[in-house]
């Protein structure tokens, strides 16, 4: 199954001068990135049907929470991968991003009477030389203000990343988490500091306060039952896991931190994927067309300018303007 | 090229193992070790603080507090202009003990906090009216501070000074005649030892007072009532006001101290009948909790 082809557009064409086994590699390689992006994305949508629960209490709106954080998440960990999806073959990059160098020697040379068959052979012959000049990927492309960038995505990918392991922690623990609201919705000393009217204090003070809202989240509304967690609020839910689970839900945290930061380092510091067939390929593919581009269009403006030339006497409507 | 393909061999299966091992907690067994309610049941136990506190009586304070022997009167006029009054019951010797008291204070000793502890069971009563009194009228929560606030700026500011400084005098912030009394609005009174603050009993007697004194009252009537306020002192401005916290959002623009924690106390200026609370008169960057 190719699951690859959907996201990162790998495909049987771009593998023609490739061998079978480095094919399959990379075949392997994408589809396994490809893969855990799909699971990622599950994540958050299962995170925004847990959060939607918690908070609205409604299967509908849950599972449109879902598929709102799960679309955010896509476009996020898409744009986050693909913006590392860069070829290390450094003359293929030097090439893409400014093919001056590659168009130069062509300047000025005649192409009137090029066929497309003529400028088919040129590019076929500039890809292989491309091709057979970069061997080995060695292009390193650090640079100071990739620092700034990389610390942007990996703080994107973490903010996704706590977002997904708090909603897990949740569903994981959400039973004993019940548990504990009923306790609380049942103990006595919370229901006294609520509801104490001997207090000498004229005004709530600021635990009384915390008392009421505390009973009031853990008080199911007739109008809307509780569906997953017998809380009304986020916040207080956390607040039972943090201190049932302690610890526990930091190696959570940091266990699902990891799985989200495992696509983007692969990416970055694996050679299949910068230094691999796919991107290489997919760079000679670009650096072709547009060198095909280039030399149709100097075909049609040498010969649009011969027709001016031949057609139109300039000569004469100057010096009609001289009159 | 092995050592590359090791690379994502590694981190393929680190994803995996990970994944097995979440997919592996959501199922609903092996978890019971993780979880313990014990830190919920101490969290839940933070709740008991809020039940009355006994209130302290100082050493050598016998006499119960409905064995009241005498009543005096606190009169004044409120911020409405409405005229108050209250007559109040406390102990027949309670100013010769609230003035004892204070001489009792020593350096390094929150001279402050040992007047609130004794003085403000002399104005239990008081308090007890000023409270009835906020009920009956339903007075919100800024409005309840103001009347409080009110009965003590409504007497004017005195200077007051300790033994070795003589009125009248002349100071920075303006000349002060010999006259002890709240009438004239520069009065000044010498010989209240030893840090030259009366106590919060000794003002509602004498009615006359700077500005710790003052301070020291306000925080005395208001904290009992159950105000979160504050004694605020600014060394470099030598100056002391009343702190208040707000239990909701404020819009107040307004200068404000803190406490140890970083609290935020919004300063009260009441040495003068006009100030109220909002208006940002008190000067200084320096502004720290003397007693919360």
């Amino acid at each position: 199954m190719n699951l690859g082809k959907h996201i990162f557009g790998i495909h049987e064409s771009i593998f023609t001068e490739v061998d079978e086994s480095v094919k399959n590699r990379q075949y392997w390689a994408y589809n396994l990135l490809a893969l855990m992006f799909y699971i990622l994305v599950a994540g958050c949508v299962i995170s925004g049907v847990v959060y939607g629960l918690v908070l609205f209490n409604n299967w509908i709106i849950a599972i449109g929470m879902g598929v709102l954080l799960g679309f955010i998440s896509f476009v996020l960990l898409i744009l986050v991968l693909f913006l590392n999806m860069t070829t290390n073959h450094r003359d293929l990059y030097m090439n893409m991003t400014n093919m001056s160098s590659i168009f130069e020697p062509y300047l000025g040379q005649d192409f009137s009477n090029l066929s497309d068959a003529d400028a088919v052979k040129m590019v076929k012959e500039q890809k292989v030389l491309l091709r057979e000049t970069n061997h080995t990927p060695s292009f390193d492309h650090f640079h100071m203000s990739g620092v700034i960038t990389s610390l942007i995505k990996v703080c994107l990918v973490l903010i996704l990343s706590c977002v997904v392991a708090n909603a897990v922690e949740i569903l994981m623990f959400h039973s004993k988490i019940n548990q504990t609201l009923h306790l609380i919705k049942d103990n006595p000393t919370l229901k006294e500091a609520a509801y104490n009217n001997d207090s000498t204090a004229m005004y709530p003070e600021n635990n009384q306060i915390l008392a009421k809202w505390t009973l009031d989240m853990v008080t199911e509304d007739p109008n809307s039952p509780f569906l997953f967690i017998d809380s009304k609020s986020i916040l207080l839910t956390h607040k039972v896991l943090n201190l049932s689970i302690g610890n526990f839900k930091y190696l959570m945290d940091v266990l699902i931190a990891l799985l989200f930061l495992l696509p983007l380092i692969l990416v970055r510091k694996s050679k299949e994927y910068g230094g691999g067939e796919f991107l290489k390929e997919s760079a000679l593919l670009d650096i072709s067309i547009s060198y095909y581009a280039f030399l149709i269009t100097q075909r049609s403006c040498q010969k649009i300018k011969q027709k001016i030339e031949n057609d139109y006497d300039y000569n004469s409507l100057v010096k009609s303007l001289e009159k | 090229m092995k050592r590359e393909r090791n690379f994502l061999n590694i981190s393929n299966w680190i994803f995996w193992i990970v994944l097995g091992i979440i997919l592996f907690m959501l199922l609903p067994y092996f978890k019971n070790g993780l979880y313990n309610e014990n830190e919920i049941e101490s969290w839940l136990a933070t709740f008991e603080k809020i039940k009355p506190e006994p209130k302290p009586v100082p050493e050598n304070d016998t006499i119960p507090f409905d064995n009241k022997d005498t009543t005096s009167i606190l009169k004044w006029r409120d911020f409405e202009n409405n005229w108050q009054y209250i007559k109040y019951k406390h102990p027949k010797d309670a100013f010769d003990r609230a003035e004892s008291n204070r001489l009792k204070g020593e350096p390094n000793y929150s001279i402050y906090s040992l007047m609130y502890e004794q003085d403000k069971v002399f104005l239990q009563d008081l308090i007890h009216q000023m409270k009835k009194h906020i009920k009956r009228k339903n007075l919100d929560y800024m409005d309840a501070m103001s009347y409080v606030c009110s009965s003590i700026q409504f007497f004017k500011y005195t200077l007051i000074n300790t033994s070795d400084k003589p009125c009248p005098c002349e100071e920075s912030f303006g000349t002060y005649d010999q006259d002890c009394s709240y009438k004239t609005g520069r009065g000044c009174c010498s010989g209240v030892d030893p840090f030259a603050v009366y106590s919060p009993f000794e003002f509602c007697i004498k009615h006359t007072g700077d500005c710790d004194t003052r301070s020291l009252l306000a925080f005395t009537l208001l904290k009992e009532m159950g105000f979160d306020v504050a004694v605020m002192v600014s060394e470099s401005e030598g100056h002391s006001v009343l702190g208040v916290s707000l239990p909701f959002n404020s819009h107040y623009r307004m200068n404000f101290g803190t406490n140890e924690f970083g609290k935020k106390y919004y300063l009260w200026e009441l040495t003068d009948e006009d100030w109220r609370f909002g208006i940002d008169n008190v000067k200084g960057a320096d502004w720290k909790t003397a007693l919360q």
